[in-house]
């Protein structure tokens, strides 16, 4: 715990630096205006945003992702709260009394509350990763290469299994992300693999082009279909941004009872910020004393969900950092732009680069008071963002999309790839194959195929170390669990239903 | 013909060209022989079982259908006909790219996806964010972030 602290002092000294406070600032005002805007999420933020971290060095890169994450979170709300469209999957929940607070006319105390639950739900978050962090790192040296593969293949299929009805296309997203994964020259025997001849694919597919061909591509391509519709009406005009006594004796209890929660979620594989938040939404109304005021501008309703789902940006980063495994889809993208820095998520990351790992940790604390700082007195200016047309905004992006390939790969026939990712991101929608199984897949599956064929060299080719020690025994318990859990749940839903009628 | 069947089929199709590829890999020299090849086949099995069980549970599923969950073919819709004409120039965007450099090449596919998006209205606001977006980008990279980007002909800027 004392080792905790000093590292943790390290870190301060690492993320004070002002150079390193700019970039904390800068990742946290771009990740709440792409939060804001509707269709861009954090995963795309990161993504797109990826080339102008090549020049931070590896601790401003990390300092500035996390920053649009936990940034996408705080800009998520406002969207819900003055359009009562979501700016991001997360900030799904924030509508349902956040939007009604402003009709009634009380949007500034809407924003004031959720800015207020977002920093209080992050800053709790950050303690409890402070703690949880090295520990976490120990334990998993424990891991061989046979629990490695098992504990992807849970994150794996915890993700996949998310999607309950769905989960069959759930699962043909994540193979043909660990199919993607496997295209190119095989670096344990040289071997070509899936290449059918084309020397560009011997390095493989860069994973990050294909996410933003999926997430940028995809979405602008699929917003289309809305972009002819006339722009929204929002209030721009707004008095002191600040909430009443009466709010806040309302909110902080929900708050400290959704923080916990999100964060947990957030640390799960599969779960993200979205489940989190509508998780503490009916958690909170099932508790409250007056539900049949949710839905109409309880404003516990709205303090409640967006607590969570900044705790959850921040449980989501532990599993990351400490075992290099992602357990949401920006995470995931995360990971990816890691490994392009040449660092190594895992264990090893606190104690070879703490500098890395601790700087990050400690610029979330800093981060979440600029935040703060940024969604309440500079609310009003900020909002501005989204009364930019669509019509503009979507080229844009499509525009940020190449140049961010060009970028990582500096050559043209990503374009191609980016192109045709863009293509699969929209057939992907329509046949609702939910997308991060595939990112996820791909962006460990390399990993997880070395750990598998590893650990059969280490058994001389006998499966039994799948199976032979105790953490590889809870893994797989845990997994079937994962599956089992959203059945069982369909089952007893439908029997209910049953006896119904 | 559901958009679950379609899936189902495509993924099937895809289990076997992956899995049939993966057993034709030639050994390896070095190394475990067949360890790059076990893997893939495992995937290839799996997709193949998913995608049967896709079609299948499709054929055995009653009731009537969603109708938003069978695709429609025939005319493009005028969402269609636009994905189609971005896509287009996009794939045209990459040959320009480095033919004509950064600035140009890009100033001319904002200015198509624009005016595709907006049509005749505002020709003015689209121009002035074409031109200042590539402008602007190509001077933070070049400048800036240091990444060469292909420099425009003749000018050499």
């Amino acid at each position: 715990m004392n080792e905790s602290l000093a590292q943790l002092f390290l870190g301060f000294q690492v993320a004070l630096t002002p150079i390193n406070i700019l970039w904390t600032t800068l990742g946290g005002v771009l990740g709440t205006i792409i939060g804001m805007l509707p269709g861009l999420g954090p995963a795309t933020g990161v993504a797109v945003l990826l080339p102008l971290t090549f020049k931070m060095g590896p601790v401003g890169a990390m300092i500035t992702m996390a920053g649009v994450y936990y940034g996408a979170m705080f800009g998520g709300s406002r969207a819900s709260i003055l359009l009562n469209t979501p700016g991001d999957g997360a900030a799904i929940a924030s509508c349902f009394d956040g939007y009604p607070m402003t009709q009634k006319g009380r949007a500034e105390a809407a924003l004031a509350i959720s800015a207020v639950a977002s920093f209080i739900g992050g800053m709790i978050a950050n303690v409890a990763m402070v703690f949880i962090a090295v520990p976490m790192a120990r334990f998993s040296l424990k891991f061989g290469p046979a629990e490695y593969t098992l504990l992807m293949l849970f994150a794996l299929v915890a993700t996949a299994a998310m999607s309950k009805e769905k989960m069959l296309l759930g699962f043909v997203g994540m193979i043909f992300g660990l199919m993607i994964a496997t295209i190119g020259l095989d670096g344990l025997t040289g071997v070509n693999r899936f290449t059918f001849g084309v020397l560009e694919l011997m390095g493989g597919v860069d994973f990050l082009i294909i996410i933003i061909g999926i997430y940028a591509l995809g979405e602008v391509f699929k917003s289309f279909k809305t972009v002819h519709d006339p722009s929204y009406k929002m209030q721009t005009k707004f008095g002191k941004i600040r909430f009443t006594r009466e709010d806040w004796k309302r909110s902080w209890p929900a708050i400290l009872r959704a923080t916990p929660l999100g964060f947990f979620i957030g640390a799960l594989p599969g779960a993200g910020g979205t489940m989190a938040a509508l998780m503490a939404y009916n958690n909170e109304k099932s508790l409250s004393r007056h539900p049949e005021e949710f839905g109409k501008g309880a404003v516990e309703g709205l303090a409640a969900p967006e607590a969570a789902n900044n705790a959850s940006s921040v449980g989501a980063l532990i599993p990351m950092m400490t075992l290099g495994i992602p357990g949401s889809g920006t995470t995931a993208v995360m990971l990816g732009a890691l490994l392009m820095l040449g660092l190594q998520p895992g264990p090893l990351l606190f104690t070879k680069q703490p500098e890395v790992a601790w700087g990050m940790i400690a610029s979330m604390f800093i981060g979440n008071f600029i935040l703060l700082f940024i969604n309440m007195p500079m609310a009003s200016v900020l909002v501005r963002v989204l009364s930019v047309p669509a019509k503009v905004l979507y080229p844009l992006i499509l525009g940020l999309a190449f140049i961010g390939t060009y970028a990582i790969t500096n050559s043209v026939v990503d374009f191609f790839i980016l192109i045709l990712f863009g293509l699969i991101g929209i057939f992907l929608d329509k046949t609702k194959i939910p997308t991060s199984p595939l990112i996820l897949g791909g962006i460990v599956g390399s990993t997880m195929e070395t750990s598998f064929r590893q650990a059969l060299m280490l058994s001389d080719g006998s499966p039994k170390i799948f199976y032979g020690s105790p953490i590889t025994i809870v893994l797989i318990a845990l997994t079937l669990f994962s599956v089992a859990w959203p059945l069982a749940g369909n089952a007893i839903k439908k029997a209910r239903a049953a006896r119904a009628a | 013909m559901t958009w679950n069947l379609i899936t189902g089929l495509i993924a099937t199709l895809i289990g076997i060209v992956y899995g049939w590829q993966a057993l034709r890999l030639p050994h390896a020299t070095f190394g475990t022989k067949t360890g790059h090849i076990i893997y893939p086949v495992i995937l290839g099995g799996v997709m193949i079982l998913l995608g049967l069980g896709l079609v299948l549970k499709e054929l055995l599923a009653k009731g009537p259908k969603d109708p938003k969950s069978t695709p429609k073919f025939g005319k493009l819709t005028k969402h269609g006909r636009e994905i189609g004409i971005a896509i287009l120039a996009s794939l045209g965007y990459a040959l320009i790219f480095e033919p004509l450099g950064y600035v140009i090449s890009t100033i001319l596919y904002l200015l198509a996806v624009l005016f595709l998006v907006n049509g005749r209205a505002k020709p003015v606001r689209s121009i002035v964010v074409a031109v200042l977006f590539s402008i602007g980008v190509y001077v933070l990279f070049a400048v800036f972030l240091g990444i060469q980007l292909p420099r425009m002909p003749l000018l050499d800027i």
